[in-house]
């Protein structure tokens, strides 16, 4: 930035990274409070928690967590969860990581038009899929099962995924392939021995992504599932619209719910950042 | 040319057609999965849409033809929540680009502490949406008990209704949905400035009058492609809003939030009428069509 | 070893033609050189040779059979690509052995192999390594270490020195004709450095514009060139060029422009009769420009007086600028020669090694 001489420009540049500080400030506040908030009262006795003005230090507790862990539905909830989003991730990424590399790297068939179809796959509203699919479901007696949320929730996850991992193989040089013809492999190896090795970064990504995605959903979740696969989403609303005032235990879940994500959001960051504005930058 | 016995494409020695056969079967799963799963469903949404087929009341189910979207153009909740959605969608869009943006600029040039930032910034999008809107029923807005109640009271403006009073809750899920997504514009737009080449903005510095002329000529458009991309993801989700309203306010007080999407939910779910559901269901998937062709169009004429 | 024969060799990228009616004849045991500007469509050549890009029309023969159909791999070739293509995920020694794995060659076999070729190369000791690890030195060896554990009866290479440092690729150029020398393996080469070519090919195809201009060996396109292009892509510093009138005068035939007049030798007026009145280009090599002189020691043919413009000091020797009305002729001269910038200078012409070509076929008149 070139530099300027006068006092006033001076000043006014002061002013500046004054309001950009403090903006800085402000926006780590509001974005990260409400869950510094929510961890806070989780550990806060039943009536520190409703002690007004609210308190920062306090003697803190894990009564609500181990509460919160009896009430059956919760346990089981947060198993549930991470049964289906397993699921979930892993038969993702078993058909979109050869559907990316694909659609990245060979001219095959239709494909123009298939990808065409991916992106409408996108645009369907759940709402309008879980209709049919509840009605379907029901007349097969496959409600309350882990194969009919992993099935839906996929479809949450594939076309992303699909989208993310050709991004990832289109970042390979060509000549890394060109070499591999040269050197005899077959179509398979290709893939598997010198493709896939290259991008596991990405496929770790996409992995996270489709994780989060399952374990937070909700709507399908609540539609679907019963008091067997009852995941934790289902579970921390079904929790609170019984008891409205019990907000030790709620926020111990909530703490359950988002701690897994966050931590592996804190490892990955970086890549969970630039594969959210990847599609955004590349247009 | 070479052309083969009686095909009118260019010729393709046989490894190469190999090559792309195996291409297809990697993708077939795929395609195959989306198909049953995403393009069949919706089908037979439409079809179901066409019936009368009340869960509660099995012996009136037939077939009716286009009888439930004749109800439908006459049913007051629904033109309701097209307007509830409507405000729903613009507002939390517009606050979503405009707040982005605005942040963006005020970061893209320090470099200093964009780390502890990003990570902050990323919070709320990874938390599950259904926590986010009970928390902020709880934690937040519960009068005088909520933080934000509590603040309020303490800055002397008093209690507020939040989530109770009509208009209030619309402008709190707005708030939540926007809270929640605004980082999404933010690391977008910031990204998409850090991308802009330095010479054409230091050149503005000289050229334009202020600071907001440079803005709008020279930084605006040059990041136009960013921003339409974020309306477009933004308005996409915000048509298909679940979780979020859901959990802090149901839909209510009465249908002040409901937005189609919950109406839609609330009539098969709670109502069990699932063939009028699934006409609302089609509407709001024609609705989405529609924007999505919308915006379709205007990238490709604009870019 | 093997002989390579590409026969009317056309290739089409949608609508453009990238190279058409391609003819050439590569001789078993060659070092043949593809030589041109970039987009001049010697990659295209080098990669249909290797079956990266399907031909549209033509045929292809290695050794005696036509391999159009054939797959890259069956095709016994290797190739060095420019970035070299090492696999990142694995070490050298997996690198090299890569191809035989995918034959399914018994592992002492490799070992063997890879052994004896990483010993030929010097990279021995860097077998457990990973390509990230290495130099750019070192990565080029692996490269061509993963295409000699090949066998192939012709190597191709696609501008395997660009990506290196300029000192490195003085040594690589001449590990890589030792190589030749060694295992005197057919090969295909591909760069668009004119200095790299002269000093590495048996014989050179200039191309551009997706046709061949000239194959010769290098002395051969250096002494004779047969067109514009070839004269002044070949030598280093360029030909010079100058366009000028052929006149008639008593002595004999002049070439004139405003500022210069030489008299063309008569061996040579024959073939310019047809010429008088129109205007050629003048083609003459910096070498062959010789001063500067003094004003009286020079009889007045052939000699001009012009100013200096530019100076370029190469250490051995100088490069000289010269003004002479709207042409610019750069001369070579002794690395103590008196010339200044701005100041006049009298040169004279070596006539009897002068080009000339018709202005508008650009071939060579005489």
């Amino acid at each position: 930035m070139k530099e300027s001489c006068s006092a006033k420009s001076e000043k006014k540049r002061w002013l500046r990274s004054g309001i950009v500080s403090g903006l800085y400030f402000l926006m780590i506040f509001i974005w990260a409070f409400p869950v510094f908030w929510v961890v806070l009262t989780s550990f806060k006795g039943r009536t520190e928690i409703f002690t007004l003005p609210p308190t920062i230090i306090f003697k803190p507790t894990i009564e609500h967590y181990i509460e919160a862990l009896l009430t059956h539905d919760i346990l089981s909830g947060v198993v549930n969860s991470f049964i289906v989003a397993c699921g979930v991730t892993l038969i993702t990424l078993i058909i979109a990581v050869p559907a990316g590399y694909a659609f990245s790297r060979i001219q095959f068939p239709f494909r123009d038009r298939l990808s065409f179809f991916a992106l409408l796959a996108q645009m369907a509203p759940p709402i309008g899929l879980i209709i049919p699919c509840f009605f379907l479901l029901s007349r097969i007696r496959m409600l309350d099962t882990y194969t009919g949320l992993i099935a839906i929730h996929m479809t949450l996850t594939v076309p992303f995924s699909i989208w993310l991992m050709i991004t990832y193989f289109q970042d390979l040089p060509k000549s890394l392939e060109e070499a591999a013809i040269m050197d005899g492999v077959s179509h398979f190896n290709m893939f598997r021995k010198v493709a896939l090795p290259n991008v596991w970064g990405g496929v770790g990504v996409t992995a996270i992504f489709a994780f989060i995605e399952s374990w937070n959903e909700f709507l399908y979740a609540v539609v679907l599932t019963g008091s067997r696969t009852k995941t934790a989403p289902v579970a921390i609303f079904g929790f609170l619209a019984a008891e409205e005032s019990r907000w030790g235990p709620f926020t111990a879940t909530g703490v359950l719910i988002m701690a897994p994500v966050i931590m592996v959001a804190l490892v990955a960051q970086r890549q969970i950042v630039r594969g959210m504005t990847m599609g955004a930058t590349k247009g | 040319m070479i052309y083969g016995k009686g095909q009118k494409k260019p010729y393709k020695p046989e490894y190469l057609r190999r090559h792309e056969r195996f291409g297809f079967w990697m993708i077939a799963p795929s395609m195959f999965f989306l198909f049953i799963m995403a393009a069949f469903p919706l089908i037979i949404l439409v079809i179901m849409s066409g019936f009368q087929l009340d869960l509660t009341c099995p012996a009136g189910n037939r077939w009716v033809g286009l009888d439930n979207y004749i109800e439908m153009m006459r049913d007051s909740r629904f033109w309701h929540a097209m307007k509830v959605t409507a405000i729903y969608t613009f507002s939390t869009v517009l606050l979503q680009v405009i707040t982005g943006l605005a942040l963006a600029m005020a970061f893209f040039r320090s470099f200093r502490g964009q780390g502890i930032l990003r990570v902050s910034v990323l919070l709320p999008m990874i938390l599950a949406p259904v926590v986010v809107g009970l928390a902020f029923r709880t934690m937040i807005m519960t009068p005088e008990y909520g933080i934000l109640d509590y603040f309020f009271i303490w800055l002397g403006l008093g209690s507020k209704p939040w989530l109770v009073a009509p208009n209030w809750a619309l402008f709190s899920v707005i708030i939540i949905h926007t809270w929640q997504w605004t980082p999404f514009a933010f690391l977008v737009f910031l990204a998409s400035l850090n991308g802009l080449p330095m010479e054409p903005l230091e050149a503005a510095q000289l050229d334009a009058r202020n600071s907001w002329q440079r803005f709008c000529h020279v930084i605006l458009p040059m990041i136009r492609p960013a921003v339409v991309i974020v309306i477009i993801f933004r308005t996409m989700i915000a048509l298909r809003a679940f979780a979020a309203i859901f959990s802090a306010t149901g839909g209510g007080p009465g249908t002040a939030t409901e937005i189609l999407n919950l109406y839609t939910y609330r009539e098969s779910f709670n109502s069990l009428n699932l063939g009028y559901g699934a006409a609302l269901g089609t509407s709001l998937l024609v609705i989405t069509v529609l924007v999505s062709m919308f915006f379709f169009r205007m990238r490709k004429s604009r870019i | 070893m093997a002989e390579v024969r590409l026969v009317n060799v056309t290739k089409n990228f949608g609508k453009v033609c990238a190279v058409k009616n391609f003819n050439l004849h590569i001789k078993d045991g060659e070092f043949l050189i593809l030589v041109g500007p970039s987009g001049c469509g010697k990659s295209t050549i080098l990669r249909s040779i290797a079956g990266l890009e399907v031909i549209s029309d033509g045929e292809i023969h290695i050794g005696d059979r036509i391999v159009n159909d054939v797959h890259p791999r069956d095709r016994d070739i290797a190739m060095v690509f420019q970035n070299y293509a090492l696999y990142p995920h694995m070490d050298v020694f997996q690198n090299m052995a890569f191809s035989l794995m995918q034959k399914k060659v018994p592992k002492n076999e490799i070992n063997q192999v890879v052994a004896n070729t990483s010993k030929l190369l010097g990279i021995h000791d860097l077998l457990g390594r990973k390509p990230s690890q290495l130099s750019g030195g070192q990565r080029q060896r692996v490269a061509l270490g993963r295409a000699i554990v090949r066998s192939p009866q012709v190597f191709l290479f696609d501008e395997p020195l660009s990506n290196l440092d300029a000192k490195l690729r003085i040594v690589m150029r001449t590990e890589l004709l030792d190589l030749h020398q060694k295992l005197k393996i057919t090969t295909i080469y591909v760069t668009h450095d004119q200095v790299e070519a002269m000093t590495m090919g048996d014989r050179l195809v200039v191309m551009s514009g997706g046709r061949i201009r000239q194959v010769d060996t290098p002395q051969n396109l250096y002494d004779h060139p047969v067109n514009l292009f070839v004269a002044g892509f070949i030598g280093s510093p360029p030909m010079n060029f100058v366009e000028c009138g052929i006149e008639k005068a008593p002595q004999g035939l002049h070439a004139k422009t405003e500022a210069l007049d030489f008299q063309i030798p008569v061996d040579r007026a024959g073939g310019l009769q047809k010429y008088i009145g129109r205007n050629v280009i003048l083609g003459i090599r910096p070498e062959h420009i010789v001063g500067p002189l003094s004003e009286e020691k020079v009889d007045k043919r052939d000699a001009f007086r012009s100013v200096v413009w530019l100076v370029e000091r190469l250490g051995s020797e100088k490069l000289v600028h010269l003004r002479a009305g709207d042409s610019t002729l750069v001369v070579k001269t002794a690395r103590h020669a008196d010339v200044k910038t701005g100041e006049k200078a009298t040169f004279v012409v070596h006539m009897e090694s002068a080009y000339f070509f018709d202005k508008e076929t650009e071939e060579l008149i005489v």
